[in-house]
């Protein structure tokens, strides 16, 4: 019963979530899932040059005025820069 | 000079012609001289939104293939002087005219005009692009709903590639109560989400419907709070500041109004 009574509705909520996904999948082409796996891969290859603040991390994919193609945008902030010695680059071993 | 204004949507059903009538016609209030044009080919409503159903005799397609002269096919509105109305063709198809037509055709009226409001048709095929084809500015018209506000989207990017820059937003049928109990979104959710600038709120009234079932915009009626929505965003056209409405507040006005007035 009390429940019941503070139970405050969320349809809000769930429309602004749905609305999110289909709008990066609409003007992305691809959907929330590909653009997070994106994002996941891009910031694994950055960790081998720098430590960032991974949960400030912003990737996705817009759409720009005047241009009919989307674009890839990323923010990430950096915390230290590592060294020519620290890096840990794919083609060096 | 005068401005073309297209008001479209993506989606049907959202109030596109209802928003053009009642802009044509709060404009025309305003002593502008306004032409309303029914860009809907094939399935025509402006006209009996402004109740004049009965007195067409040419349309925008006549005009086009040379059937009529200009001013044989404008119907002048009974009740407001400055306000005429380009019906659309009801045995044609969007085909019977070509963008570039629209073009030209916009291009002469806004030498008599100093408003040509043309109501757009639902979708984004070549009904859409006749609509946009001559107009300066958009304006999308939107309800609280996650399919109207994913075509809105659509068509902001349609309408800015068409170089039809910073589309203003009209959110419609807009309840406030729902919103305040976390049940619609609101129109802050929706700016925030389209990242666009709107031009008016317009509260989800009975008037509306009455209004339509008579043939005369609900600009005209008194009492009505989408009539002072309506009322505002013709202002905000004509480039004034007007603060947006509190669609909760007035109504309870309204509401101890009626009461008094059952007193009376």
């Amino acid at each position: 019963m009390f429940n019941l009574l503070s139970k405050k509705s969320d349809s809000r909520d769930v429309a602004m979530e749905r609305l999110g996904k289909v709008l990066t999948k609409d003007r992305s082409g691809c959907s929330a899932d590909v653009v997070k796996s994106l994002g996941n891969d891009i910031l694994d290859v950055l960790s081998n040059y720098m430590e960032f603040d991974k949960t400030k991390a912003d990737i996705h994919i817009t759409k720009e005025e005047n241009s009919e193609n989307p674009v890839l945008y990323a923010k990430i902030p950096i915390i230290t820069m590592y060294n020519e010695t620290m890096v840990n680059s794919p083609g060096q071993s | 000079m005068g401005k073309v204004i297209v008001i479209t949507s993506g989606k049907g059903g959202v109030g596109k012609t209802t928003t053009s009538a009642n802009i044509g016609a709060g404009l025309a209030q305003l002593n502008k001289n306004v032409l309303l044009i029914d860009a809907d080919i094939g399935l025509r409503n402006l006209d009996v939104i402004v109740g004049m159903e009965d007195r067409i005799v040419y349309d925008l397609t006549d005009v086009i293939e040379g059937n009529c002269r200009l001013s044989e096919a404008i119907i002048k509105d009974s009740r407001l002087q400055n306000l005429s109305l380009l019906p659309a063709a009801q045995t044609k198809d969007k085909t019977s005219v070509t963008p570039e037509q629209m073009e030209k055709l916009c291009a002469e009226l806004k030498e008599s005009y100093d408003y040509v409001i043309i109501d757009c048709p639902a979708g984004i095929e070549q009904g859409f692009k006749n609509a946009i084809a001559g107009a300066d500015m958009a304006i999308v018209v939107a309800v609280p709903e996650v399919s109207a506000v994913r075509d809105a989207d659509r068509i902001k990017g349609l309408l800015e590639q068409a170089g039809i820059k910073e589309p203003k937003l009209i959110l419609n049928r807009v309840r406030p109560e729902m919103v305040k109990s976390g049940d619609m979104l609101s129109l802050e959710d929706i700016k925030e989400i389209l990242c666009i600038e709107s031009i008016g709120v317009i509260p989800d009234e009975a008037s509306v419907i009455i209004a339509s079932n008579k043939g005369i915009p609900v600009i005209n009626s008194e009492n009505s709070l989408a009539a002072a929505a309506y009322k505002n965003i013709v202002k905000r056209i004509e480039g004034e500041d007007v603060p947006l409405l509190d669609l909760n507040k007035k109504q309870k006005v309204g509401l101890i109004a009626r009461i008094k007035r059952m007193f009376e």
